[in-house]
């Protein structure tokens, strides 16, 4: 499997509770470790700030 | 290909006379029912509704009266199109228990205002999340080249119904590669349009900001009349392009003439294995095509869209993952709801990085027209493989196999898989990218390495595992 830090679960619940998210038990293993594969993309992406931000037009 | 031919085949017979529609879609649906028991491309098989509208194509030949130029060509769609009558189930049970929707989805009407016969709807990745139409509701689909393997996803369904000659044309939905990958592990054509270019209204959507629709089929001409014929603005799609139609078949014979191509290196050779690279090296060869471009911070485009979809993603599902948690595909729960979680900076960091990327891609553009790449990592994995190697990595099959496919997703240019057989092997695809609007160059491209015997779809039917 890909080598991944899993977000601490604790942490997952408590973030699915901010979204109104109820995850059964079994599962908060299983989105800890995709949501540590999702960080570790965000950490590929690496910084953005001198990247152009989203444009809103009126 | 086996049954009753290609779709310039079916459509031409029919305009003439030579052959009944009805005669075609019975033949189809006796295809289908002999076939599709191994298979599993169908989810749903429309028999009433394809031998009435048969019946309507021959009525009009009778009157005198062309019914278009895909006249009694059986098709089929990913069942995330809206076709009236029949739930539009996105490969999920959530949306089955919805009402069934009035009217057909607008790409589906154009096919059927065109002539052609809707014979079936085609099995999914739930809500297109994924690349493997493995789904716990509706069984896995099988590679018709070896039912061991899988057939890519999510348009899984599509692509082996077109691979295994059941019917010669279908439609996909497109994310990061939902088209062009189950092409490249089939071995068929599947073409992802310019985003905005082909109307999504009316399917069941999965990321907003990167869902395309688009055909796929067993030759470069099929491919490109269902292309004509899909093409346009449409005012119920709010990110439908209002611009003028380009048909692209009477531009087909021009072949390469004036075409600047050039295979994209970096990330995209690094990511294609040694069939990848071969198939890669086969379709160059065959153009005359050695030289190399880059495209910067491909890899980057890659973590850009895993981020931009699993947020969309996660948000358009929340709601559902709220009240019917148990009723998701738990791989699909599992994915959207870690979606759902991600942090709104990553999300806005990598729309930061998709406007600088879209300004690359196009400084690239300026100076070619067609660029070529592998379309997936390898050819088919097994069925029940959790991951492949990529340069070195070992990724998911699930992220891992789009890994070239979704940078230009992420920039929404239009890009066409073309499959490469060998001999004994699984086919692979080979991707060609271009310019916003300029579909006619890749189908230009494709034609030319048709033409001159490079590429070939062999229809295959599966025998059992």
């Amino acid at each position: 499997m890909p080598t991944v830090s899993p977000v601490p679960e604790d942490v997952a619940a408590a973030a699915a509770a901010m979204v109104g998210l109820q995850l059964a038990p079994a599962d908060v293993p299983a989105i800890a470790r995709h949501l540590g594969l999702l960080l570790r993309h965000a950490e590929a992406l690496g910084k953005s700030d001198d990247e152009p931000a989203p444009v809103f037009r009126a | 290909m086996t049954g009753t031919g290609s779709a310039h085949a079916i459509a031409g017979a029919v305009r003439r006379g030579q052959m009944t529609a009805n005669a075609v879609a019975e033949a189809t649906l006796a295809r289908i029912r002999a076939a599709d028991g191994q298979l599993n491309c169908f989810e749903a098989v429309l028999e009433d509704r394809a031998l009435a509208d048969a019946e309507a194509v021959d009525r009009t030949v009778a009157d005198g009266v062309d019914p278009g130029p895909l006249a009694g060509v059986p098709f089929a769609v990913k069942s995330l199109f809206h076709v009236a009558g029949v739930p539009t189930t996105a490969g999920s049970l959530i949306e089955r228990d919805r009402p069934a929707p009035r009217a057909d989805e607008t790409a589906v009407g154009r096919i059927r205002e065109a002539g052609a016969v809707l014979v079936g709807t085609t099995t999914m990745d739930e809500y297109a999340h994924g690349f493997t139409t493995e789904n716990s509701h509706y069984g896995t689909t099988r590679n018709p080249c070896d039912p061991r393997r899988i057939a890519g996803g999510s348009s899984g369904g599509s692509a082996v119904a077109v691979a295994s000659g059941l019917v010669p044309l279908a439609l996909g939905s497109d994310t990061n590669g939902s088209i062009r990958v189950p092409s490249s592990l089939c071995g068929v054509f599947g073409l992802k349009p310019t985003f905005g270019r082909v109307s999504r209204a009316g399917s069941v959507l999965f990321v907003t900001s990167l869902d395309h629709v688009g055909p796929m089929a067993a030759n470069v001409a099929d491919l490109t009349t269902a292309y004509d014929v899909l093409q346009g603005h449409d005012p119920a799609d709010p990110v439908s392009l209002d611009v003028t139609p380009q048909p692209c078949e009477p531009m087909l014979a021009t072949g390469i003439d004036g075409l600047r191509i050039a295979i994209a290196d970096g990330h995209f050779l690094r990511v294609a294995d040694a069939d990848g690279t071969a198939a890669l090296e086969l379709v160059a060869d065959a153009l005359g095509v050695q030289r190399r471009v880059t495209v910067a911070e491909s890899a980057r485009a890659c973590a850009a869209a895993h981020l931009i979809t699993a947020a969309e993603g996660g948000q358009r599902h929340a709601t559902a993952l709220r009240q019917r948690a148990q009723d998701f595909d738990p791989k699909v729960r599992v994915g959207l709801s870690a979606g759902a979680l991600l942090p709104a900076v990553h999300y806005l960091a990598a729309q930061r990085f998709r406007r600088w990327y879209r300004a690359e891609v196009r400084r690239v553009l300026r100076d070619v027209d067609v660029l070529l790449t592998a379309t997936t990592p390898c050819a088919a994995p097994a069925v029940g493989q959790a991951t492949i190697t990529v340069d070195g990595q070992e990724e998911l099959v699930g992220m891992g196999l789009g890994l070239l496919t979704q940078p230009w997703s992420l920039v929404g240019l239009p890009a066409l898989s073309v499959p490469v057989q060998r001999p004994g092997q699984l086919p692979i695809g080979v991707q060609l990218v271009a310019a916003p609007h300029s579909e006619a160059a890749l189908l230009r491209t494709a034609w030319a390495l048709e033409d001159a015997g490079v590429l070939t779809v062999e229809t295959a039917t599966a025998t059992a595992p």
